[in-house]
C-alpha cells in the first residue's frame, strides 16, 4: 500500500543570472535537479534511492520531507498532498553531516524536548524528558547523554542522536539522506544495523539515500536509481543487483569494490563525467556515457517494465518475453 | 570560572608593570615641562626648581618611579600637580560617568543595529539590504564631531528637545541628558554590530541544523529566533567587547563638545597640563579596564558558547 507518492515531480533550480545575461535577454539557465520524477513508497518498505553526487537524491528527500516546494507535480502523503513540512511531524529527515545537523549551543536533551514539546503540547517538563530519554534508549544511547553538548560526542553518537530527533514525533516515515557516508566504516555499520531493527521492531517505512551500492543491497527492499533528475531504474533488490537491466545501473555495479574480483580481469567502470546539467536533453540523459548509444536514444526515453520485475528507462532493456538472455547480463557487458 | 579569572588578575600585574614603565619613559621625552607651564614665563630660575623641588621633579627617575608605586600602593596614585587632589579622587569621580556613558551607547546601539541586521539578512541581496548597508556605511563615515555639531544645532537648539551638555542629578535626569553624546557614540557602534551581525546571520542560515530545525516542524519565527539569532548573537558579544574598551578612553571629542565629565576629557586636560601623575594613573585605570572588559567578554562568551572552553 503507497504511503508516500511521488507524482510527476519536478523540482528546478535557475542559475545565478549575471547583469550580462540579463542585458543580452539569455534565456535563463536552469538546473533540472529532479525531473518528472514518478516514484511510490509502500507502507513499512525500505526504499533505497541511489545515485552519483549531482543526480538529485538529495532535492529528491527534501522534497519527500517539505524542506522544498516542488515546481511541478505533487508529494502526497497517504493520498493527500504535502505542503511544507508535516504539521503531524508523520515524515522525519535523518541528514548527511552529524557534525552540523545538530545545533552546537543546545544539548541533546534540549534539541530533543524541542521537539517533544513542539509535537505535544500537553505535556509536563518531567514527561518531556522522560520522552526524550525514551527516544535515545530507542536508538542505543545512555540516558546520560541528554546532558551533554554535540561537540562532546562522536560522529556516531551524533547521527544516533539525529534519529532519536528524527523518531521523536513517531514518524511513518524516515528520510535519511545519506545517514553513514560522513561515518567511519565500522560505525557506519552500526547505523545501517539500527535503522534496520528499527525497521524490523517498528514497521517504520524508511526512505534511503546513499551512493553506495553495499549499503544500499544490505538495508532496502526495493532500489531506485537516479540519473541526472530522472530514475532510470527501479526494481526490487534483488533483481536489480543480479540483472541490473540500464546500463547506468550495470556500470554502478561495475564499481562496487569486490573482494572475490581476480586480478587482470576486465572491469567496465563507468566512463567520463555527468554532463552539464544545465544542458536540455530530450533523450536518454545517460547517452553521452553509455557504450550502447545508437541514434535511437536521442528520442525520449519512458520508464517502461522490466524483465524480473520493476521498471527501467532504456529502449535497449530486454523485454519480458527475452528475459533469460539477460541473466548473465554482467558477462554480456565487459 | 574562578581559575580564569584569577589568572586574567594575575595577568594585570606584569602588564601594570610593563604599563607604568613605558607610561613613565614616555612623559620624560614628552616636550614640555610642568613647571614652566604652572609658574608661566617670568619665573625665576630658582623658583622653578624650587618648585621642581617641591613636586620631586628633581630626583631621579628610579626614585620617582618608587615613589609611584608608594602611592599605588596607598591607594592615592599620588596627587594631581594642579587640581591638589588625589588622582584616585579624580578618576573614580569620572569613572562612573565613562561607564554610564559605555553601557548606554553600547544599549543604543544594539537596539538600532538589532532589527536593522536582522531585516538586511532576511532581505539579503535585495533594496533594502543595499539601503541598510549604504546608511551604516554613511554613519561610520560620518566625523562624530560633525555629527555632534548637527545634533547639537537641531535637537538642542532649534528644536530644544535635550540640553546641549552636562550632567543633571538622578538616573532619569541624566538618562535625558547623556542622550545625545550616547547617540553619537551608539550610532557607530550600531554600525559595527550591524555589519558582524548581519554576515553571521546570512552564514548561520545555511547551517545544516537550521535545515533539521525546519524539517522537526518548527515554524520560520521559531526556527529564527532559537536557532538562527540565538546562534549569531555570540559574534555579537565579542563586537560589543571591542567596541567598549575602544569607547572607555577613546571618546574625548564626544565628551569635550557636550561637556561631559568623563575620563577621556580627564586625560586630554592632564596631558596639556603635564600633569604627570593624573597621566599614569590615567594611563594605569584604562589598562585594568580593558583587562576587565576583555575578561567579561570571555566570560559572556563562555556562558553563550559551550564549545568555547575557558582556558
Amino acid at each position: 500500500m503507497t504511503l508516500l507518492e511521488f507524482r510527476d515531480v519536478s523540482r528546478h533550480f535557475p542559475a545565478r543570472r549575471s547583469l550580462a545575461d540579463a542585458v543580452l535577454r539569455r534565456p535563463p539557465a536552469v538546473l533540472r535537479a529532479v525531473h518528472h520524477v514518478d516514484l511510490s513508497v509502500d507502507r513499512g518498505e525500505t526504499l533505497g534511492i541511489v545515485g552519483e553526487s549531482g543526480c538529485g537524491k538529495s532535492t529528491l528527500a527534501r522534497l519527500a520531507v517539505g524542506l522544498q516546494a516542488a515546481d511541478e507535480g505533487a508529494v502526497l502523503f497517504d493520498g493527500t498532498p504535502m505542503q511544507g513540512p508535516d504539521p503531524a511531524g508523520r515524515i522525519q529527515m535523518v541528514f548527511q553531516d552529524p557534525y552540523s545537523s545538530l545545533n552546537p549551543r543546545m544539548t541533546i536533551g534540549a534539541l530533543l524536548e524541542e521537539v517533544v514539546a513542539h509535537y505535544h503540547r500537553d505535556l509536563s517538563a518531567a514527561e518531556r524528558r522522560a520522552e526524550a530519554g525514551e527516544a535515545l534508549r530507542r536508538v542505543g544511547l545512555p540516558a546520560e547523554t541528554a546532558d551533554k553538548y554535540p561537540h562532546a560526542l562522536s560522529g556516531g553518537q551524533r547521527q544516533r542522536v539525529s534519529i532519536a530527533r528524527a523518531l521523536c514525533p513517531r514518524p511513518q516515515i524516515l528520510v535519511a539522506d545519506e545517514p553513514v557516508s560522513a561515518l567511519d566504516a565500522s560505525v557506519q555499520a552500526q547505523i545501517i544495523n539500527l535503522l534496520q531493527r528499527l525497521s524490523a521492531d517498528t514497521g517504520i517505512t524508511i526512505l534511503f539515500i546513499s551512493h553506495d551500492m553495499q549499503v544500499i543491497r544490505h538495508l532496502c527492499d526495493r532500489v531506485a536509481v537516479m540519473y541526472l533528475g530522472e530514475v532510470v531504474e527501479l526494481a526490487p533488490v534483488d533483481r536489480l543487483f543480479d540483472q541490473p537491466q540500464h546500463p547506468y545501473t550495470a556500470g554502478l555495479m561495475e564499481a562496487v569494490p569486490d573482494i572475490a574480483r581476480r586480478r587482470g580481469e576486465p572491469r567496465v567502470a563507468l566512463g567520463g563525467e555527468m554532463p552539464d546539467p544545465y544542458a536540455v536533453i530530450d533523450g536518454c540523459r545517460f547517452a553521452s556515457r553509455c557504450r550502447f548509444a545508437e541514434p535511437r536514444c536521442e528520442t525520449p526515453q519512458l520508464l517502461t517494465d522490466a524483465a524480473g520485475g520493476g521498471l527501467v528507462r532504456c529502449w535497449k532493456a530486454p523485454p519480458l518475453a527475452a528475459a533469460s538472455i539477460q541473466t548473465s547480463s554482467r558477462s554480456d557487458l565487459t | 570560572m574562578l581559575r580564569l579569572i584569577l589568572q586574567r588578575v594575575m595577568m594585570l600585574v606584569p602588564v601594570l608593570f610593563g604599563i607604568t614603565i613605558l607610561s613613565f619613559l614616555l612623559l620624560q621625552v614628552m616636550p614640555g615641562d610642568p613647571v614652566e607651564h604652572a609658574m608661566g614665563t617670568r619665573a625665576s630660575a630658582e623658583d622653578l626648581a624650587a618648585m621642581r623641588r617641591l613636586w620631586g621633579l628633581d630626583l631621579p627617575l628610579w626614585q620617582q618611579y618608587l615613589i609611584f608605586l608608594r602611592d599605588c600602593a596607598t591607594g592615592s596614585f599620588g596627587f594631581s600637580l594642579f587640581y591638589k587632589l588625589p588622582v584616585s579622587r579624580l578618576v573614580l569621580e569620572r569613572l562612573p560617568v565613562t561607564l554610564a556613558l559605555a553601557l548606554y551607547s553600547t544599549c543604543i546601539g544594539l537596539a538600532i543595529a538589532l532589527p536593522f541586521a536582522i531585516l538586511a539578512a532576511l532581505r539579503r541581496g535585495r533594496l533594502a539590504d543595499v539601503l541598510i548597508r549604504q546608511l551604516f556605511v554613511l554613519l561610520l563615515a560620518m566625523p562624530p564631531f560633525w555629527l555632534c555639531f548637527v545634533l547639537i544645532l537641531e535637537a538642542s537648539l532649534r528644536l530644544g528637545l535635550f540640553p546641549t551638555g552636562g550632567l543633571g542629578t538622578g538616573v532619569l535626569q541624566n538618562l535625558h541628558r547623556l542622550f545625545l553624546p550616547a547617540l553619537v557614540v551608539g550610532l557607530s557602534t550600531a554600525a559595527l554590530i550591524e555589519q558582524s551581525l548581519r554576515a553571521t546571520l546570512i552564514d548561520t542560515m545555511k547551517a545544516d541544523y537550521v535545515d533539521t530545525a525546519r524539517a522537526k516542524g518548527l515554524s520560520a519565527s521559531q526556527v529564527f529566533r532559537r536557532h538562527i539569532l540565538r546562534n549569531s548573537l555570540i559574534s555579537t558579544i565579542s563586537v560589543i567587547g571591542v567596541r567598549v574598551s575602544w569607547i572607555i578612553g577613546g571618546t574625548v571629542v564626544v565628551e569635550k563638545i557636550f561637556a561631559v565629565p568623563g575620563l577621556g576629557g580627564l586625560l586630554v586636560d592632564a596631558i596639556q597640563a603635564r600633569d604627570f601623575p593624573v597621566i599614569r594613573g590615567l594611563t594605569v585605570c584604562f589598562a585594568v579596564l580593558v583587562v576587565l572588559v576583555n575578561l567579561l567578554t570571555d566570560i559572556a562568551y563562555a556562558l553563550a558558547d559551550p564549545r568555547a572552553r575557558l582556558t
